[in-house]
Parts: C-alpha cells; structure tokens; sequence
C-alpha cells in the first residue's frame, strides 16, 4: 500500500535530477550546509540530531554524515543508488512517521547533492573528522605494533600527531601538506614497511591502498588535528536510554517481598516453599508427597557430589534418626570434598573452561589452564562468597600488587589465576596462518558475551554489530563497555597466547611468570645441578670426535634437561596501564571505526548521570583500574542483575527450569519469571547471607518442593505439564560427567586424587577417545584433559558440549551411540567385571562376619551379591522380586559360561559382571527419581 | 561414629527367599522374565518436536520443510584439496596465449595475499573436448563423468574467502572460517530428521587406510546443534561404526540375556513411572542400537551386488576399488532412507601444487569412474530426482604455474585459488545439462554470476524446502542459521 506511490515519487526523483543534472552546472550543485542540512533538521535530527544519535548516525554536522551510523556509511558521493540514506528515504522506511516523509523535491535536491559528489562547505572541520575517526585507526591497525607502546622500532611512535612529526631516525614520519615527503607514506608505498620478511609471518597486515589514499589525502589537507575526548556515556545520560527502560523488571534492584498467605501451612519448610505453595495452591495443586528416603539420598547425593551414594552414604542416613536427618545430610555433602568438584563444573562450564585454544585446526593445549579450574574447585569448596568470587576473577590483577616479588603470596597468586575467568574464550590468535586483527577482536567480543549472557544474563553482544533490537543498549554502550578491559584485552596492542610456528619473531605471549620467592627458590635449588651436568656433557659432547659416543651424550643431555622443572606459569588477564583508544565499530566491523568512547557500563542499569568512577590503583606496575571498578560495580548489593542471574542458575540447576527460563536473558525478549517475588526474596536473601552459595543450597534442597517425589500424575499433565509451579521435583537422566564418574565409582576405579595437570587422552585409529588411567584408576571427569577437538567419547556422547564459547545449559539427548557405547565399549565392559569383584570381595567378608552354616554359603551369597549390586548401582535395597530375578538370571547367565567349558566359580564371576553390566545399562542407574 | 551393619542383610530372611522362590510365589513372573524374546516390550511414543528451532526436545523424526522440496536427500562429493578448474572444467584458451608470462594486476585485485598475485601462467597440459548435447566442457581427465553432463549443472564461477585450507574448508562446512559452527549436514538433519531410525541420518565415510581428513571431525560436528545431529563416520571395511559390534568376546547366548534383562527392568522401572516418555524413549532407543547392528552391518555387505552394478563403480579395479566402494554404498544408504551422506576422497589428493601433470590424472582417475557410476545407478533406479548430488571442493586453483626452480617447469603444480572455481550438483530439482556463470578470461577470479559459499548453501537448502533465512537456532539471544548474517541469494538459474 504505502511502497507503491513511494515508486512513482522515486522515478520523479530520478527524472527530476536528470533536468537538474542538465540544467545546473556541477559547481553550482547544492551543498550540504546550505540546501541538504535543512531538510535533514527538518525530517531527520529528532532521532539522528548531535544529541539522540539514533544508531549511531548523527546527520546534524559534516562530520556526523562523512562517518555514517550502526550500519555504516550512509552517502556515497556520486552514486545515489548506492546510499543507504537514499535507499530507505526512497523506498519510505525513513523517516518512520508518515507525516514526516520527505517531498518529491527535497529528495530531488538530496538526490542532486549526493551525485554531484556530496559537496560541504566546511572542509576543515571535515578533515579532524578525517584525523579521529579514519587515520588515526589506520595507524593504529597497521603500524602500532612496531611504532607503538611495546616496540619503537627505529625510534618511532605513531600514536599521535607531535610524535609523527618528530619521527624516527631515519626522518619525520609527517611533513604537513607534503605526503610525498612523508616516511609514513613513501615506506608503504615502496613496500619497505612492513618490511618485507615481516608479512609473512601472523600478525602482521599491510596497510591497503584504500587506507594509503586516506592517509595521503589527511596529509596533502595539512593533516588536521584536534584532540576529541572519548565519549563516557554515563556523565550526561544517554538519549537513547529513558526513564521507562529502566523501569524494566530486571533492570530494578531486587527487593524482598512479604510473604504470601497459604492454607497448608504443614507443608511450609522454607519461606521457598510459601512462595511456590501460594501458587500451587491459587492453581488447584498442592506439593507432591515425599520421595522415600533411597530416592531422596540418591538425588541430594548426585545434586552436591555428581556421585551415587556409597554403601556406608546409604547405611548412614537410613539409620538417622529424623527429624533432622535429612538436614544432617546436606550438611555432610556440602563439607564434602566432592561438592567442589561437582559443582566447578557448573561455574567452569559458563566461563568457558577448555585446556586448548580452539578456532583453529591446530587446537592447541593450554597448559596452564587447569590452575583456574582448580581455583574454582577450591572457591566453591571453601563457600567462597559469590561477590568476591566474582570481584578475583574480573580484576584479581588489580586488586594485588604482585610486580613486587616480596609482597608475594599464595593469595596473590590465586587472585592473578582468577582472572584465568576472562582468559577461556576460543583464541585463534595463535595458530597458524592468522593472528589477524579481526580474530582478536573476536577473542574480547566472546569474552564479553560470556559476561554478559553468564553474569549479568543480557544478551550484549547483539549490541556490537547495531544498538540492540529489544533492549535499551545502544551500540555505544557496548563499546565503553569493551574500553573496560582495553587496559588488558587491546587489538591494536596484543599478547597471544602460545608460541607457534610462523609467529611475528617480536610478539610476547600472554602468561605471567609470578611464582612465590620460595617455589622459585626450590626449583633453583632442584635445576642447579642438573644444569651444572648438562655443561659438562655439552663440553664433552664438543670434543667427542666418535659420532655414536656424541649421540650417546646427546641422548644423556636430553634426559637430564627433560628432568628441568619450571615455575608453573599463570594464564592470566592482568591490566598494563596503557588502553589504546576504543571506537565504536559500525556495523561491529573493524575497520570502521566511528566515534571515540571511554569506560562505561550499561546505561540503563545506571541513573544515567552518575559517572562510572575508575580509579587506577596504586600499584608499582601502571593500571586503568577499569576492570576493578566495573568489579565493584556488579557486586554492588543492590545490583539488579548480579544475584537475580546467579540464584536463578543455582534454582535451573536442581528444578531443571529457571524461575526465569531464559537464563542467559532477563531482558525483554527472555521469558517473565514464573515466581517475581521468590526470585527477589532469593536474590535479597543470598546477599544477605553474605553470598554464600552453600547457604543457598541448603535454603532450597531443605525446602518441602524440592523433596517432593518425582511421579507425574494425571493432574500434572493437565495443571503444570511444564512444571513450571513446581508441583513435582523433575526427573533426570544423569550428565555426561556423571555417567562416566558413576561407572568408574561403583565399580570401585574411580580415584580420588584432585587438581594438577589434566589426565590425557588415548585415540584410538577408530576415532575413539579415551582417558588415560593413573595409578589409583581413573580421575573425575573435571581433571581430564578438556581440548576441545579430543574429548573423551563417552563424554561426548552423553552430551557434553562444546565450549563456543561457554554452555550455560546442557542439552540431552537420547541417541544411539549411548547405548551402543554403554553396551561394546570394552572399558564399560570390563568395568562392570571390576564392579562384580568388588562385590565378590565385599560380600564374602560380610558373610565372613555372620555364623551361617557353610551348606548355604553359595545360594545365600549370590543373593547378597545381588543385593549388594543394587546397593551399589541403585544406592538402595533390592525388592525381594528383584532378588529372585537376579539369582535366577545369574544362574541362567551361569550355565551359558559353563557350556563355554568354563569351570563353576569363573562362570560365576562371569555371569555376576554381565548382571553388572546390565544394571549400569538400566534406566534406573542412568536417571534420577 | 560407627556404621550400623547394612539392612538389607536383614531385610529378607534367608530362608523366607527360598521358600519363595520354591512355593512359586513369584514363578509364573521369573519364568516369563527369564525365557527368551521378552524383548519385545513395546515402547510408547517418543515425544515429537516438529518444530525445528523450538526449544524442547530433539529428535530424528522425519520433519516437514517449509515448502514442497525438490529433493530429500543429499550426497555430498567433498573434494577437500582444491580441484583445478582450469584443467577440469573451465577451459582458458587465454593461458596458452600469456603462458610463462605473469598475470595482470588487475585481475588479481581480490587477493588476500601477495603471493597469490605473482608467478607464471601455465595453460593445461590437458584436452578440453564439449561434451553431449548441451555442449559442456569437460577434460579428458574426465571421460565418465563427461558422459554425465545432461545431468549436470556446471557452476563455473563459485568462489570463497579465504586461500588456506582449514578456514575454507570450515566455510564451506559451515558458512564460517573457523570450528564451533554447524555443518550443513548437521543443519539438514536438523530440519529434515531422517527417514530411517535404524541408521544414522548424516553418514560419513571417509577413506579407511587414514585416520581422518583435514579438519579432522569437525567436516561433521554440530556446532551448537544437539550432538543428535552430528555427523556419525562409518567405516566402508571393518565394523562400520563405532561401538557398534561389542570389542569383546561373549557369546550369543550371553548377549541375549543381558539385552532382555536390560529391556524388562527398564520396562519395569516404567511401568513405575507412568507419563514419564522419556523412559520410553530411552527404551526405544536401546531397540534401535539392536536393529541398528543388524542394518548398519547389512548396509555394509555388498555381497549381493550385481557384477555389473560393481563393474559400474570400477570396483574390481585397483584404482577405483575404494572410492567405488563408498560411492556404491552411498547409494545403498540412499536407499534405505539415510537423509545426508558425505564422501571424502584419501587425504588432499586434490592439492596440486606439484607435478599436477600425474598428480591430477591420478585422483580423477581414481574417483571418475565411480562417480559416473553413482550417477547412473541412482538414475536406473529413480533415486536421482530425489537425490541431490553434489561435487566440489573448498576451493579451485590459480592459473598460474606453481614451481620451485624454472628448470622444474614440467613439473608444475598449481597453489590454492579461492577467488574463482569450480563445483556442480546433479540430481533433485537441478537443471541438467548447464553451465552457469564463469570466471575472468584467465580463470583467476569469478566475475559472471558470481557464487558464494552462503549462496550454494542457501540453494542447497532451497532444494530441500527450506528458505535459508527460517531454517533457524535460538542461542544466546540470536537465532543462527547456515547462511549466517551474510548477503545471500538462492541460485535460481540452475533449478529445474
């Protein structure tokens, strides 16, 4: 309907400029300042004026309408048709309010502007425009890897004009007006800079043609210079963000609320269970009953430890005496050194937590990345409060002064391992062919998504490319919030990762090499003599003249050098006091910068006028203090976002469902919480325990909702199918770690050694994937080694994803390579005979303890053989049904051994392991009730 | 504290459990529970999603696309390596003209390396002949597949991003340049499920004597895509899959007892838990791994072959023997409903970048023939209108001559060339028999109807039913698709 006359005032347009080109001679075409910006204050500046800056686009000044928006630049002189403004004015998009469109003849007379070239009058002003936001990035992009912070080469930093003009030692880089006379042009163009051995290599990019005219053009103007501040967002408010977003539910601090009434106060447990009771109770529902005790332990136990429950777990809590049993058992889980270890995983798994660098065929190891999944295991272990948790691993840096080496200690460098957090997104800075600008860029935009979706539960990212579609961030706010950690994470100025092959000779690694005075002492004091022998053998290897006698030494040389240790070495993100500037990207590409900005946090979470306060710290080594205030700012008390996001993914984690569903997004395309008010009552309450997430463990598995029983009955399905009142705790299959941990704990192989260097990997030529073995069997899922192109199959295969670059939320699937793993696999196989002699072992000295005549001994043990199997397997007593069709399988299997010609008692062992390998095949082992 | 002594030695008396078991208390249930083919616990429905992209459940199912699809099913020909276009497809009369000489600056403005823009021309060293009755140019390196070009649709003028082959191969995988994304197998099994349960529905058969090819699993992983929808590599000797066979001794008898207890305790676990369907489906699911050992293995034997079908392939013959193999049974999974079969040839036999004069017959050799043959036997059989065939590799060559010393000039190859090449598909809704678009006078750069990797996705797609902008995955706030952010058109020319 409306596109329609729209085209008939297009042609008119046209035929309009074809008179107009005829008639006016170019010269005489209009300009922008007297015959386009009218129109453009007239139609336009209400959105895209100096002050709104809808996407970005400011049409209000030359230099606003040279740099274009979000999507990028809106005018190509002489080409009409190609001018994103054109195109949506034409076509009626723009502006967006009827009565607002433009006339037949204002297009005509933009339409004539932009193909005679897009003429301004106030060229100066245009060309500081040119120097901020077109040259500066160039040099910046291109050169300031050598002429920069890190390197002068040839004395020379191009960072600003003074210093240009000063130059290097061959001469000035900028002779103003004179781009023939100008280093920074005459180098590049006869191909010396980047020199030539240089290109090769990763990293290094040459400047483009296209960025050389730039370049050539700033200079023969005079290269103009004014220094611009950078934008902060917060000083003045922001346009775009108005008093109704905040008033968002989300973006509103928690508060606690009262009570609801409910009738079936017997029920009440926890003011959890009032919230959900209220509710159930308004629906027609009522809580479940109770899950018996067996079922009840099984899920506390695999809900704090990833483990069934063990023998001794069972007899314990079956023979406590009520009422505070239960409440005893939490208690004993939480104290467990287990809990950690299971609960890491769910932390590890939303930072992204993998021991290789990913993105490149190569998927190179890190090797120190298991230091942070250890500082995890040991922050969730010791309670550490969920604020200061979060404080370390966003600015553990700046929050220790560790470049002086006495004030060293083992909390100084737990803090700098903290900050391994922002250090687990794929890098493919390291790998050959590319160390490119983009990849970079990508590093610190997957790091600030997963802040984003898995701390403050908003989806920032889609703010890097355009201002948000449905959230109040605009396209600015992304970019102060990415100047927060240009202190440490700078494109312009990288560190990478690893060595590699073809790397740019002059590039540092990232890692800091700050080790305690005494581990650096010890190792000396272990390297000395080592190194005092290996210079003997080198000397008598030189005048060795036999060749076999010099490949000896050589052979000696290597197996001492092997025995060298080093101080263990951090993967860390830490601040080095100089941020290169932060533009904004348009359209999120880096090579089109637009506007300059500074630190800041979200608009809309703010007041909109009161600053973001950054205050270096006084440390000995130069910090922005950027990371530390932004630090201190998500774990305000009163932050809207922190607790709600954190407790809801605690709540996910044993409901299956969040109280908000969506829960990487609380913004207005995520789903309303289904309980506003528990939400809030639980946020307040978890700061208010001091952020104590043990405490909020305990405040929700010692509710009556979350020891209700698992049945879904008939009024479930037609009142809460979703569950989404919790009207029954939900049943679940076990997670990829679990399967394999369980497998390996019943049967008796799973060894309890924690943290150090992952466990490696075995591939088979099939492709099969598994974990090496260690002397006391095999370790917990968490130590083995997590590179993301070799997970172990049995893993993959039960669903563990794969970080890309974090996982908030575990997907299940039911597939056919589970039960095929479960059933061939040969190490399942021959774990489920270890588990049948454990049980063998177990259950003759348990009878050893009873006086029963020795004329029962083999029919009575293969009964508690199997009782014990169930025990084991199930953490419960078998049914006597259970019993009887276990004995009699037994000895079905049995029989079938010894028509093998197999003697009686191996038949036996025999026949108990595949009764063991059928139970870790049964839906019973592998879901939770 | 000491631990009280287990309950359940007290909980059943001794003597009550034989007496039990002896009274036939529970007789007439063990004698049904222990006596063979219980098995047959019939198992509820799995609960169904049929709406790709919605949050839930994932599953296998066959799903409808959003429009009547051309073709439902799909043989991939990765050719990893980089075929020569101008030595196989695209004759350049032009390069016998400027041989030995460097090429112009001008064409070579796309170039993302220097290296890319310098050296010699080199003509082919091979014969280009026009080829049935649409007149397509094929060489003699290709004689089979030349007398297939009515079924062909030749695009000349595809081109990708980057010249190395991990970030092109990805791209071509997966519409990005780096791991993490899912293939576009991964997506069709996504939208599409497959037709037999019993099978994997996106199969991948790589050669056998090596490990994997380049990009190793990633040629099939699905991304954020549930790992339901990853490719499975079977094995064309040997056991076909992994885990499929047990890899360990056991008898028959054994194994039969173990699969029917396992069925009726989950069939009893539940009865227990009504309304619960995932239990059924675990349950259907332990069915399937059953029926799958028996059809995955009967897939494989090609046994009861024809000897003329085999002839077809060239299997007999030693250099075709192996990719004929693969091809055949990609027509044999065709066949019983697989939706999305991937083939890879040994290693990067098609990166030329020395002695292309043998280099290049060798690999056309070896996969030529059997290629040919699919064709032909999908077509005998009324397979190929419903399935789309397709051939290419991440990227072409450059025309110019890559060598180490002037002196070696015979013994040229060719380095990568992404900025122009060659692919073709066949089969369901493709128009036969036509040549679409080309490259510059000197087959460096792709100027005519230029194809991109998103475009021959989203034409892929299309032929499936899908439009390329709906096929789509919620995460992390931002519904994902094969064809990315990128511009994107459907090649509607070479559809029938």
């Amino acid at each position: 309907m409306m596109l329609k006359p729209m085209r008939i005032v297009a042609s008119a347009a046209l035929s309009l400029f074809v008179i107009g080109a005829n008639s006016v001679r170019a010269e005489e075409g209009p300009t922008y300042e007297r015959d386009v910006r009218p129109i453009f204050a007239a139609h336009c500046f209400r959105c895209h004026g100096e002050k709104s800056r809808k996407a970005e686009l400011s049409l209000s000044s030359a230099a606003g309408v040279r740099i274009g928006g979000e999507s990028g630049k809106v005018i190509v002189p002489k080409k009409a048709k190609e001018s994103l403004l054109y195109k949506l004015v034409l076509a009626g998009d723009m502006p967006p309010e009827e009565d607002k469109r433009l006339t037949t003849r204002e297009i005509a007379t933009i339409t004539k502007w932009i193909e005679g070239g897009a003429r301004f009058a106030e060229q100066p002003h245009d060309s500081v425009a040119t120097a901020q936001h077109e040259v500066l990035p160039i040099l910046y992009r291109r050169c300031v890897m050598c002429h920069g912070p890190e390197y002068q080469q040839g004395e020379l930093d191009v960072r600003n004009k003074t210093s240009l003009l000063k130059g290097g030692v061959t001469g000035p880089a900028l002779v103003e007006s004179k781009p023939n006379k100008s280093l920074m042009v005459t180098r590049v163009r006869d191909r010396l800079c980047p020199p030539k051995a240089d290109i090769g290599e990763a990293g290094i990019e040459p400047t483009t043609p296209e960025e050389l005219k730039i370049l050539v053009k700033w200079i023969a103007s005079g290269a103009p210079y004014k220094k611009v501040k950078p934008e902060v967002g917060t000083l003045h408010g922001d346009s775009l963000v108005s008093e109704a977003d905040r008033d968002f539910w989300s973006f509103r601090p928690p508060v606690r609320s009262r009570l609801p009434a409910v009738k079936q106060t017997h029920l009440v447990r926890t003011p959890v269970d009032v919230f959900l009771l209220s509710k159930l109770e308004s629906n027609g529902l009522t809580f479940a009953e109770e899950a018996n005790r067996f079922a009840l332990l099984r899920r506390a136990v695999f809900a704090l430890t990833g483990l069934p429950p063990s023998p001794e777990q069972v007899s314990r809590f079956i023979s406590d005496q009520p009422p505070d049993a239960y409440e005893r058992l939490i208690d004993r889980l939480l104290a467990s050194p287990r809990y950690g270890e299971k609960w890491a995983r769910f932390w590890l798994d939303l930072a992204g937590y993998a021991d290789s660098e990913g993105k490149r065929q190569a998927d190179m190891i890190r090797p120190y990345a298991y230091r942070y999944r250890d500082y995890v295991i040991r922050a969730f272990n010791a309670d550490m409060g969920y604020d200061t948790f979060l404080m370390e691993q966003l600015a553990g840096d700046e929050l220790v002064d560790y470049a002086d080496a006495k004030s060293r200690s083992p909390e100084v460098i737990d803090k700098l391992v903290a900050t391994g957090f922002l250090r687990m997104a794929p890098d493919g800075t390291s790998a050959d062919p590319v160390n490119r600008f983009s990849d970079r860029v990508e590093v610190i935009a997957d790091e600030i998504d997963v802040l984003g979706r898995g701390v403050m539960g908003l989806t920032l990212k889609c703010a890097r490319c355009h201002s948000h579609k449905y959230d109040p961030i605009p396209q600015r706010d992304y970019y102060r919030f990415v100047a927060i950690f240009k202190g440490a994470y700078d494109e312009y100025d990288w560190l990478t990762p690893q060595p590699f092959t073809n790397q740019w000779k002059m590039a540092k690694r990232r890692h800091l090499e700050v080790a305690l005075p005494d581990e650096i002492d010890e190792i000396a004091v272990h390297n000395a003599p080592l190194h005092e022998q290996i210079t003997k053998l080198q000397a008598k290897q030189k005048n060795e003249q036999d060749k076999q006698q010099a490949k000896k030494v050589g052979n000696a040389i290597k197996k001492l050098k092997a025995q060298l240790r080093e101080a263990p070495r951090i993967r860390a993100l830490w601040d080095r006091g100089r941020p290169s500037p932060t533009y904004v990207y348009r359209r999120g590409v880096e090579t089109q910068p637009g506007r300059l900005v500074g630190p800041g946090v979200l608009t809309v979470l703010t007041d909109g006028k009161t600053r973001f306060v950054v205050e270096p710290p006084p440390h000995a080594s130069p910090k922005t203090g950027r990371r530390l205030a932004l630090a201190k700012w998500l774990t305000q008390s009163d932050h809207p976002l922190t607790a709600r996001v954190f407790v809801n993914r605690i709540w996910h984690q044993h409901f299956g469902k969040g109280i908000v569903a969506s829960l990487d997004n609380f913004g207005k395309l995520g789903t309303p919480p289904s309980h506003p008010e528990l939400l809030d009552w639980l946020a307040v309450e978890f700061v208010q325990s001091g952020w104590s997430v043990k405490d909020l463990h305990r405040l929700i598995m010692t509710s009556t909702a979350y020891r209700q029983r698992s049945a879904l009955t008939e009024q479930h399905e037609k009142l809460d199918p979703e569950n989404r009142l919790v009207s029954r705790m939900p049943m679940r299959r076990l997670r990829a770690e679990e399967v394999r941990d369980s497998i390996l704990f019943v049967s008796g192989r799973l060894s309890d050694q924690p943290f150090g260097k992952p466990d490696p990997v075995e591939i088979r030529k099939d492709g099969l994937v598994t974990s090496k073995a260690s002397r006391g069997g095999w370790r917990r899922s968490i130590y083995v080694r997590h590179r993301r192109k070799e997970m172990p199959t049995i893993l993959e295969t039960f669903d563990l994803p794969q970080m890309n670059p974090n996982c908030t939320q575990r997907m299940d699937s039911t597939v056919v390579s589970q039960p095929l793993h479960l059933l061939n696999n040969k190490m399942i196989y021959e774990l489920s005979r270890a588990f049948a002699e454990r049980i063998e072992h177990e259950v003759v000295a348990e009878f050893a303890k009873t006086q029963s005549p020795q004329s029962e001994f083999l029919q009575i043990q293969l009964q508690d053989k199997i009782a014990r199997a169930y025990l084991l397997a199930y953490g419960r007593t078998a049914t006597d049904v259970e019993l009887v069709t276990g004995v009699l399988a037994v000895d079905r299997l049995t029989r079938q051994w010894q028509q093998q010609d197999m003697d009686d008692s191996h038949a036996g062992q025999h026949a108990l392991a595949d009764f063991c390998h059928v139970l870790l095949n049964s839906a019973a082992f592998l879901y939770v009730d | 504290m000491m631990t009280q002594p287990l309950t359940i030695f007290e909980h059943l008396s001794r003597r009550g459990f034989f007496d039990k078991v002896s009274d036939g208390i529970c007789g007439a249930a063990i004698a049904y529970l222990l006596q063979d083919g219980f098995r047959t616990a019939t198992a509820g429905e799995t609960p169904h999603n049929s709406q790709p992209g919605s949050s839930g459940v994932f599953n296998l199912k066959p799903k409808h696309p959003h429009f009547e699809p051309a073709a439902n099913s799909v043989i991939h020909l990765c050719m990893q390596g980089g075929p020569s276009q101008v030595d196989l497809f695209d004759p350049k009369p032009a390069l016998s003209k400027y041989h030995g000489g460097p090429p112009p600056r001008e064409l070579t403005e796309n170039a993302v390396f220097e290296n890319d823009r310098t050296g010699s021309l080199m003509r082919s060293p091979f014969k280009f002949a026009k080829h049935g009755q649409c007149g397509a140019w094929v060489s003699e390196l290709l004689p089979y597949i030349a007398g297939e070009v009515e079924s062909l649709a030749i695009i000349r003028s595809m081109y990708n991003v980057h010249p190395n082959h991990e970030p092109a191969i990805y791209k071509l995988q997966s519409g990005q340049t780096f791991p993490g994304h899912p293939t576009f197998g991964s997506w069709i099994s996504y939208g599409l499920g497959s037709e037999n349960q019993n099978l994997p529905a996106y199969v991948v058969l790589a050669d056998p004597s090596e490990r994997l090819p380049t990009n190793a699993v990633e040629n099939w992983m699905s991304g954020y895509l549930p790992p339901l929808y990853q490719g499975t590599q079977m094995r064309s000797t040997g056991s076909p899959l992994l885990n499929l066979k047990p890899d360990y001794e056991e008898p028959a008898s054994v194994t039969s007892i173990k699969r029917n207890l396992i069925a009726r305790l989950d069939k009893t676990h539940k009865n227990r838990r009504p309304r619960q369907t995932v239990l059924d489906a675990r349950i259907s699911n332990y069915e399937m791994a059953a029926r799958m050992q028996l059809e995955a293995t009967q897939t494989l034997d090609i046994s009861k072959e024809t000897s003329a079908t085999l002839a077809m392939y060239g299997i007999g013959e030693k250099e075709t023997e192996s990719f004929g193999r693969r091809c055949l049974l990609a027509r044999r999974m065709i066949e019983r409903g697989v939706r999305f079969i991937q083939l890879f040839p040994k290693g990067q036999a098609w990166d030329n970048h020395s002695n292309i004069r043998n280099s290049l017959p060798s690999i056309c050799q070896k996969t030529d023939k059997p290629i040919a043959g699919l064709l032909r036997d999908l077509r005998q059989r009324g397979l190929l209108d419903s399935t789309l065939v397709l051939w290419g590799g991440e990227f072409g060559r450059l025309p110019m001559a890559q060598v180490n010393s002037a002196s070696q000039y015979t013994k040229a190859g060719r380095d990568h060339g992404p900025y122009g090449f060659t692919a073709w598909m066949a089969g369901g809704g493709v128009k036969g028999g036509m040549t679409y678009g080309s490259t510059d006078e000197l087959g460096y750069a792709s100027v005519e109807n230029r194809v991109s990797i998103q475009d021959w996705h989203a034409t892929i797609l299309h032929l499936l039913g899908f439009h390329h902008e709906s096929l789509a995955f919620a995460r992390n706030g931002l519904d994902e698709r094969l064809t990315h952010q990128f511009e994107t058109r459907v090649v509607n020319e070479i559809l029938a």
